[in-house]
């Protein structure tokens, strides 16, 4: 059985260049030196890709990464821009990889401002360790192998070698928000202007067509990531983009774009959820038409407990920010949704700092005082210690 | 392991097709993808053992020929989840003339338009295509409709009453007894049947309009919904579990026969052959479990059978 499951997990690449043609047919001879930035997925094989934010690659149903040839549609509700961080890391990890990025609707202003590589402690950190876990393997495999210096001479040189190849081609960055990524000179970031057309024509076929053309253009081993940040959203939008016809139209023929090229291209796209919520039938269809959706419910800022929390910030430092939901996962989904997936069905919550966007499971901190108490603390200056406050405002009336 | 033993034995008797002309309808939600379950439609189908089974109306009709159109999901995809999931070889079976694909991703284009009319002349050709005229007898036709829903949604022309005129015509035009009228033969009669099996999503937030204008997208799902499930004789739901995600379900299939299915045309009874589902218990519906695994096989059982 095991035989037969990998034989068709190799097997799915291949017959997609005979029917495709020209662009993946020498995708078959890309295999055996894969492009930078992407891996094949510990489950079945399928080349990942990272987006840029570790977190969001670990709950991709298991594949770590995500899969080439897949969407994702992630909402955010209120007036934040969580989600736009998350494009931010996977455009500076595209950049980095070398992908061609293609952003909808946003200036080069916006590629100015992409977050830069995080390097001081966590590199240091990083290398400090995967020093010391070269060690431990060294001592390690001194103690398993005994005194037969010899065999393990054999051995050492092509461990090493492996280990050195990792470290050279990181799957996925960590990136500093507060950091401007220098672009390379060699970056090709290509900015899709959202075009004026008529009232009644749609905005997205220009868009399509952009992305197309730039796609059989590049050579074949060139990867893609599309970033469409805020779709539908009125400040980039005109309104005629919000009709069923034209935004549908457009994720129908980006999915079978994706399907076209299922090795060279991924998507991103956000949308505000307060303009458009989700229990309405247009976003199910947006929904249907992604392979991944996503829904971050940031919480709302409320200044006492902005307080209460802050003496706990030292050692909490990572106080979730809101809830991230997980509707659909891509190629997971479509199989039916079966199978023990991480994290999926327990609440999650997400936490956005300069570093990093970490997607967590969520759990109640522990009370801190009642609501009044918290009050009081916030009319005092030292109000660190919410606990004690009643007694102390009993004793001063 | 040959195609058959790929369909849970629960399932069985939900995926055979019936021994009349007929209709069903599959729904799906966001969570809940019904592409397995067609799979294992596909499985029953395509069985090349199935006339073997001793089925005695399956005698004469051993070749079930299977036209596939999706407007979802491409043809890279099913060939994969099939071989997978079911151990069919949908690109042998094609050359076989047994199987055809219609594609409806734009950009693939066995159609080119969302157009009707086209839609019906795709599956025409595909029909003679898999059944020659030269052809003795006429076989089993399955009709495979992923999502046409789909094209409701993208086409504000398009209306619900169009769309399932359309499907009844595709019905007319698979169906080998079309040449005599009607009324005066009872489909049981002929060997060989005509079935379409309709995959529509049935998301609340499709069902439900939204207060206080509902979008016109909103009333046209809710529209091709009700009018397909009172076309079909059979209606095989999938949603996630009510209580939560559970790591060992994937969701709640529900079938619900249409009381023994008085069709839109009038023509008769339906035949199905479950066996234990009379009408009463069809009627209000059975409900199941089921877990598709990593590796794409699935497993049906009751509430409460779930542990392994």
């Amino acid at each position: 059985m095991a035989f037969r499951k990998r034989n068709v997990a190799l097997t799915r690449s291949d017959p997609s260049s005979d029917t495709v043609s020209s662009p993946t047919s020498p995708q078959a001879a890309n295999v055996p030196q894969p492009s930078p930035g992407v891996r094949p997925s510990p489950i079945d094989g399928r080349p990942t890709t990272s987006t840029g934010t570790p977190s969001l690659d670990a709950v991709l149903a298991g594949h770590a990464g995500l899969a080439l040839g897949n969407s994702l549609l992630i909402g955010e509700s209120g007036t934040t821009d969580y989600a736009g961080a998350l494009l931010r890391f996977y455009a500076s990890e595209g950049v980095l990889q070398g992908h061609v990025v293609h952003v909808v609707g946003l200036g080069e202003v916006w590629g100015r401002e992409l977050p830069g590589i995080a390097e001081s402690r966590d590199e240091e950190k990083r290398r400090q360790r995967s020093e010391r876990e070269e060690k431990m393997k060294i001592a390690w495999r001194y103690e398993s192998l005994g005194e037969f210096g010899g065999r393990n001479a054999n051995r050492v040189p092509t461990q090493t070698k492996t280990d050195g190849a990792e470290a050279e081609s990181i799957f996925c960055h960590t990136f500093d928000l507060a950091k401007r990524l220098s672009l390379p000179s060699n970056t090709s970031i290509n900015y899709i202007q959202i075009p004026r057309t008529a009232p009644q024509a749609s905005p997205f076929t220009g868009i399509i067509q952009n992305l197309q053309q730039k796609l059989e253009t590049s050579p074949p081993s060139s990867i893609h990531r599309l970033i469409i940040p805020s779709i539908l959203s009125p400040a980039y939008y005109p309104p005629s983009s919000s009709q069923p016809q034209h935004v549908l139209q457009f994720l129908h023929a980006l999915r079978a774009l994706l399907r076209q090229y299922p090795t060279r291209l991924t998507a991103i796209s956000t949308i505000p959820l307060s303009l458009y919520p989700r229990s309405t039938g247009l976003i199910r269809w947006m929904e249907h038409l992604s392979d991944g959706v996503f829904e971050l419910s940031p919480f709302p800022y409320s200044a006492s407990q902005a307080l209460s929390t802050s003496s706990a910030a030292t050692k909490e430092e990572e106080r979730p920010q809101g809830m991230f939901a997980v509707h659909k996962l891509p190629v997971w989904s479509d199989k039916g949704g079966g199978g023990a997936v991480e994290g999926l069905g327990e609440d999650l919550a997400f936490t956005l700092s300069r570093r990093k966007f970490t997607i967590a499971k969520f759990s109640l901190p522990p009370m801190e005082g009642d609501q009044e108490a918290q009050e009081e603390a916030m009319r005092d200056v030292a109000g660190e210690r919410g606990k004690t406050m009643p007694s102390k405002a009993e004793l001063e009336f | 392991m040959p195609p058959a033993s790929r369909v849970p034995a629960l399932l069985q008797p939900y995926v055979r097709l019936p021994n009349s002309d007929s209709i069903l309808l599959v729904t799906s939600t966001l969570g809940a993808s019904t592409n397995w379950l067609l799979i294992r439609f596909l499985c029953d189908a395509l069985n090349p053992v199935r006339h073997d089974a001793g089925q005695k109306s399956d005698n004469s009709n051993n070749d079930v020929k299977v036209i596939f159109a999706s407007w979802m999901r491409d043809w890279e995809f099913w060939k994969a989840e099939a071989r997978k999931g079911g151990g069919l070889d949908l690109e042998r079976l094609k050359r076989d003339k047994r199987f055809a694909f219609v594609d409806g991703t734009p950009g693939h284009f066995t159609l080119t338009s969302p157009d009707l009319t086209q839609l019906q002349e795709t599956v025409k050709s595909a029909l003679e295509y898999l059944n020659p005229s030269t052809s003795p007898t006429p076989p089993t036709t399955l009709l495979i409709l992923d999502d046409p829903s789909l094209l409701l949604a993208t086409v504000p022309s398009l209306t619900p009453s169009s769309l399932t005129s359309t499907i009844l015509k595709l019905q007319a035009l698979l169906s080998p007894s079309i040449s005599t009228p009607p009324t005066s033969s009872p489909s049981q009669n002929a060997h060989a049947h005509a079935h379409i099996i309709l995959s529509l999503p049935a998301d609340d937030a499709l069902l439900a309009p939204s207060a206080p204008t509902p979008q016109p997208l909103e009333i046209s799902a809710h529209n091709i919904l009700v009018k397909a499930a009172h076309m079909s004789a059979r209606i095989l739901s999938c949603r996630v579990l009510d209580t939560g995600v559970a790591r060992d379900v994937s969701g709640v299939l529900r079938v619900t026969d249409n009381g023994g299915g008085r069709r839109a045309g009038g023509e008769g009874l339906l035949d199905f052959d479950d066996g234990g589902g009379d009408g009463a218990e069809g009627r209000t519906g059975r409900e199941f479990l089921y877990k598709v695994g990593g590796d794409g096989g699935v497993r049906v059982f009751e509430r409460g059978n779930g542990g392994e």
